[in-house]
């Protein structure tokens, strides 16, 4: 109910958090605590100390770069489903991030910290993998880049180092032609998803898909990538046919396990369905322009 | 470790814990017991509160973390005794019957109102999720939101 | 209860808002296995330091069972359920308490728990020095030969347990002064909860009093004794200081009394036209653990109501609670009649289908013209009235042509004895008013005010209905069973009726003024009888997604709620009570795996509904009066009877397949598509 006691630190500069964090492991990084704190009240964590980055000046943004939308770590989760330029040009980022959890939750929960958590379960690790996104890690030692593919390594864990902050996400500008979309299915009352898809695609002038990557929550040891299901769209046309074909490859890569919300059959079938939905509408997404 | 915030409009003072809970400090150290616990999970809501104009569940931010911010609890929504509108509403569309939840649906709904947008009740509705309730059904709840625009509507115009 | 007025305010004063000074928190340590021996505890308080049973008291429950299925205040050599208290720990700060509970070392030597009724039927007695798992087991209704029918359909239902999850968990404060014991404490009973006590420490009754703080909520589950508050009244008179423990959600989750958790077995003889001849059916309750909670004698509860509102001539049942490694099961809104409506429900659904009848139709045709009282000892006035315009006001021929709607029908016996005590005190020109009963939503306040103004003439606000405190009634019983404005409204009208009596007699003649001028004080216990069972029907309509996602569209009740006291707050009663229903239809269960772990550990799991899962609601009372002096009828738990075999219906017609169980996963809705 009540966490154990840590030590706790509020650096109000990055080099500050930097230093505190010393590649300790039981050196834990606190930002909006909506995963963080529920697990020290249950006790399932006790680290030996906190260092809070909520009080660093500037890691809260949303800013068009030249070539990059860049979202820094510490922005929230409704704040990031709110902005204007996520809704306009990432559907996927603003469909994922306004169906986290709930509105209360969302005011304090980070982008950062939802990604930095990478439970199967969370929703932003599947859209940057679809979004071919970039996390920009800082250190003592300095500023290293470290792509969507690489960055998710497994439950809860990351390509971060223990020494090391996510300061800022980056998602490439997308030219013309491009749509997105995020699909999801939690239990009616609420709760953690079942499964989610997140679909990115390019759309060439013949209206054949050009480039796509599509992501999967949910259903997985980690979050997943449909790689033989993105092959299967390159240059074709989403009908139901394709659809069918393609979602068929995303469940064949998918490693879905039994849990209290679901059989490993039922989350197949609902992936199945949620990948066709989430193609087709980021398709109908690039094509409407 | 010494925290310094506004709570209700007075200035705030202590030295707590690292790790107790903003609703914790609320409840016992300032004697704030409008802000209720109904669950460990941040599943509820009984707990919200608003940090900065935000609505938040206090059960899952520690009160160090409120340090420099400004807090309102239910306890600082009526003036000089008279109920504010949103609560005025609560009691005149039955919006409660056991009350535990009460604080939170009111502070989430002030909230809502306070973003000034025309939300259909789907959107209201989903606007609730982080707020539960075992009591009401929730119909009673959702039109007590409402009321309370129209309740403020009214005041605004005088 | 604190008014609405100032719980809208944050100003109510629930049991954890209440600080004594020098308190003491107190922390359970409980058992992480669901069957285990004990082979040794250190640390905390422990059974070593109290050896005691709680026994049955609160809704439901009953003093008469075998002491040996009693549960113990703290495990001694067994533990039989994940969450069972093995010790306490206290401490002056709640965070510091919670730390202490690593001090304390338990061993355990685990065994193979029983996790189902059927293993529990096989398997050797839990509890030692007992023949089986079978606490108790009783048959109602006159055997019959089984003569064979033109129509003989036979299912079997599951109704998974359910938590009750009030928004406030259970808590109490125990202070102790040397010679009395002072309990604040959220509940819904005060005097079971004294009669517990006294019962399980050996107290005096007029050395201990149990104040209600303002309750968030109960549903069933405050009114019984549970070891935790034996351990905090324990705590305060060793120690001398207030010992306050509140439970946590997970806490509550995994240790207290859940309800439902029943198998019914249905076996019906019919004619072709789905006139139901006889019924001979099994009732078993997943009890949990220990005896003496409601789940050791619901059986015998819902076996008696199963005929429902149906004139059905020969019945036998057979009633059986048996032992699991659970935590015991106790009272959740309803209480044994939801699941009675539900099996005959589902089963005249299932015959309408066998004869090709509508679901009215074959209800129809059950109903009865006159009074009756079942072979299974239900008296059910006569119900094809109520049918016949419940089936026209629902409008059920349209709308099950048009969106698939399911249709309940249904009786509420609200459990009315053994009646309820009230007082009312005339002084200083105001009222003060007593009940026995404690509300905790359900704004008896203004039903008292109500009875009051009609019975003495006098305004509403100089009236004031005091919190329940067993210092200021010599006896009382509570709230539950949808009991309180029938027999606390009788019991302050007997009260009102007496003072008025008192006026006459001192005065020449009643007046209101006279009334207000004087000082008066009278204190009944009403034992009023008479049958004040209520008809009611419920229409639901769904739609179901390709996820196999149950959106609950309109949910319609036709209620006999006898004369309204309080109109607005019976519709909040309903919309209350029908959410909890669909609650129960699609969300709510509590999971064990096979090693009796609790799998279902946050409010997500546990499945409680949120604002987007609410239908339309649309209501429509009808006021047959009761023979009670305030002509009242009850109403709180019709919502959770009705709605879910109204709910369950229009999801089979929808989806095509037959439901025998709650909750339904929507994968079993999508199983072909």
């Amino acid at each position: 109910m009540y966490p154990r006691s840590f030590d706790y630190f509020a650096p109000k500069s990055l080099g500050e958090a930097l230093e505190l964090l010393g590649g300790n492991p039981e050196v834990k990084v606190l930002a909006g605590g909506q995963s963080l704190v529920p697990s020290l009240k249950l006790r399932v964590l006790s680290p030996q100390a906190l260092v809070d980055i909520t009080g660093i000046k500037d890691l809260c943004y949303v800013r068009h770069e030249k070539q990059v939308l860049a979202i820094g770590a510490l922005t929230t989760v409704a704040a990031v489903a709110n902005d204007r330029t996520v809704a306009s040009s990432l559907p996927v980022l603003r469909e994922a991030a306004e169906q986290i959890a709930d509105p209360l939750v969302r005011n304090r929960g980070t982008i950062g910290g939802n990604l930095c958590n990478a439970d199967p379960i969370n929703d932003l690790p599947a859209v940057m993998l679809a979004l071919n996104a970039s996390m920009v890690a800082m250190s003592r030692r300095g500023t290293r880049r470290i792509d969507a593919d690489s960055f998710f390594v497994g439950a809860g864990h990351t390509a971060l180092a223990p020494e090391e902050i996510l300061t800022q996400i980056e998602i490439p500008v997308q030219e013309a032609g491009f749509g997105s979309a995020y699909r999801k299915v939690r239990k009616g009352s609420g709760g953690f998803s079942i499964a989610g898809v997140a679909s990115c695609l390019s759309v060439a002038g013949e209206g054949t898909i050009a480039r796509c990557r599509i992501a999967m929550t949910a259903v997985g040891p980690s979050v997943l990538r449909a790689e033989n299901a993105e092959r299967a769209l390159l240059g074709e046309v989403p009908s139901d046919s394709v659809l069918d074909r393609v979602a068929g490859l995303a469940v064949e890569a998918s490693q879905p396990s039994r849990d209290l919300t679901a059989s490993k059959e039922y989350r197949r079938r609902v992936l199945h369905k949620l990948v066709k939905e989430a193609v087709g509408a980021s398709y109908e997404g690039a094509t409407v322009h | 470790m010494r925290t310094r915030f506004t709570v209700n409009g007075a200035k705030v003072e202590l030295d707590v814990e690292p790790r107790r809970l903003l609703v914790s400090v609320l409840r016992e150290e300032l004697g704030l017991t409008g802000t209720h616990i109904g669950c460990d999970t941040t599943n509820c809501g009984a707990c919200t509160v608003l940090v900065d104009g935000t609505a938040i569940k206090s059960c899952t931010m520690l009160a160090v973390q409120a340090d420099g911010t400004e807090i309102l609890t239910i306890e600082g929504l009526a003036k000089e005794g008279a109920l504010h509108p949103v609560q005025t509403a609560f009691v005149e569309k039955h919006g409660l019957q056991c009350g535990f939840c009460t604080p939170g649906m009111v502070m989430t709904s002030y909230w809502l109102l306070s973003q000034n947008k025309d939300w259909d009740e789907e959107e209201i509705k989903k606007q609730l999720s982080g707020n539960l309730c075992r009591c009401t059904g929730y119909r009673n709840i959702i039109e007590s939101l409402k009321r309370a625009k129209e309740l403020m509507r009214e005041e605004a115009i005088r | 209860m604190s008014a609405p007025e100032l719980l809208v305010k944050g100003a109510g004063k629930y049991v954890d808002d209440i600080t004594l000074p020098r308190t003491l928190h107190m922390a359970v340590a409980r058992s992480p296995y669901a069957r285990a021996k004990v082979l040794s505890v250190k640390g905390g308080m422990n059974a070593g330091d109290l050896h005691a049973l709680v026994g049955g008291f609160g809704e439901g429950a009953r003093g008469d069972t075998n002491p040996t299925v009693l549960h113990p205040v703290f495990a001694s050599d067994t533990v039989n359920y994940v969450g069972q208290p093995v010790a306490a720990v206290f401490a002056a700060d709640r965070y510091a308490a919670e730390d202490k509970l690593d001090e304390i070392d338990v061993e355990y030597e685990p065994l193979k728990p029983i996790t189902t009724i059927g293993e529990a039927l096989s398997a050797a007695p839990l509890h030692a020095g007992t023949r089986s798992n079978v606490i108790q087991q009783s048959w109602i209704g006159a055997d019959f030969d089984d003569q064979p029918s033109p129509v003989m359909l036979e299912e079997e239902f599951t109704i998974d347990r359910i938590v009750n999850n009030p928004l406030e968990p259970r808590g109490i404060i125990a202070d102790y002064d040397g010679a009395r014991l002072t309990v604040y404490i959220s509940t819904q009973a005060v005097f079971s909860i004294k009669r517990g006590l006294c019962n399980t420490l050996k107290l005096e009754s007029s050395n201990v009093r149990v104040v209600q703080a303002d309750t968030g909520g109960a549903f069933g589950v405050k009114s019984a004794l549970y070891p935790e508050y034996v351990m905090a009244a324990y705590a305060a008179m060793t120690y001398r200081r207030p010992v306050k423990w509140i439970e946590s959600r997970s806490e509550h989750l995994a240790a207290s009394q859940p309800g439902r958790g029943v198998h019914g077995k249905m076996k019906l003889f019919a004619d072709t036209d789905g006139r139901v001849e006889a019924l001979r059916a099994e009732v078993t309750t997943d009890a949990g653990a220990f005896g003496g909670t409601a789940g050791t004698f619901s059986p015998f509860f819902i076996a008696m109501q199963l005929t429902g509102p149906y004139g059905i001539e020969r019945a036998r049942v057979q009633a059986t609670s048996v032992m699991t490694n659970k935590p015991p099961q106790g009272p959740y809104r309803g209480a044994g009649r939801p699941e009675a409506a539900f099996f005959m429900e589902r089963m005249m659904d299932a015959l309408a289908d066998e004869v090709g009848k509508g679901a009215d139709e074959v209800r129809l045709v059950n109903t009865t013209t006159q009074p009756f009282t079942s072979p299974l000892g239900l008296e059910i006035d006569a119900s094809r009235p109520f049918f016949t315009k419940a089936v026209a006001e629902l409008n059920y021929r349209e709308k099950s042509q048009s969106d698939k709607a399911g249709l309940s029908f249904f009786v509420l016996v609200p459990a009315v004895p053994p009646g309820e005590s009230a007082r009312v005190r005339v002084q200083n020109g105001v009222i003060d008013v007593w009940l026995g009963s404690n509300q905790h939503g359900q704004a008896h306040t203004a039903f008292v005010k109500r009875l009051l103004n009609e019975e003495l003439g006098v305004a509403p606000d100089v009236i004031t209905l005091n919190t329940g405190d067993s210092d200021t009634l010599k006896n009382g019983v509570g709230t539950w069973g949808s009991r309180s404005a029938i027999v606390g409204g009788a019991a302050v009208v007997a009260a009102a009726r007496n003072v008025k009596a008192q006026v006459e007699r001192r005065r020449g003649a009643y007046t209101a003024e006279a009334l207000l001028d004087g000082s008066y004080d009278a204190e009944v216990f009403d034992k009023h009888s008479g049958q004040v069972n209520s008809f009611g029907a419920n229409l639901a309509t769904v739609r179901i997604d390709k996820f196999g996602m149950v959106t609950v569209t309109e949910c319609a009740a036709h209620y006999d709620v006898g004369r309204p006291l309080t109109p607005g707050v019976v519709e909040g009663q309903i919309a209350g009570g029908s959410v909890q229903g669909i609650g129960q239809v699609l969300y709510e269960g509590v999971v064990h795996d096979a090693e009796g772990r609790l799998l279902t550990k946050d409010l997500f799991d546990a499945g409680l509904p949120i604002a987007k899962n609410i239908p339309e609601f649309s209501i429509t009372i009808v006021e047959q009066p009761s023979s009670y002096p305030h002509r009242a009828k009850g109403v709180g738990e019709a919502p959770t009877i009705g709605v879910p075999p109204a709910v369950v219906r229009a999801i089979e017609n929808v989806s095509g397949v037959r439901i025998r169980r709650t909750p339904i996963s929507p994968e079993e809705l999508i199983a072909d598509a």
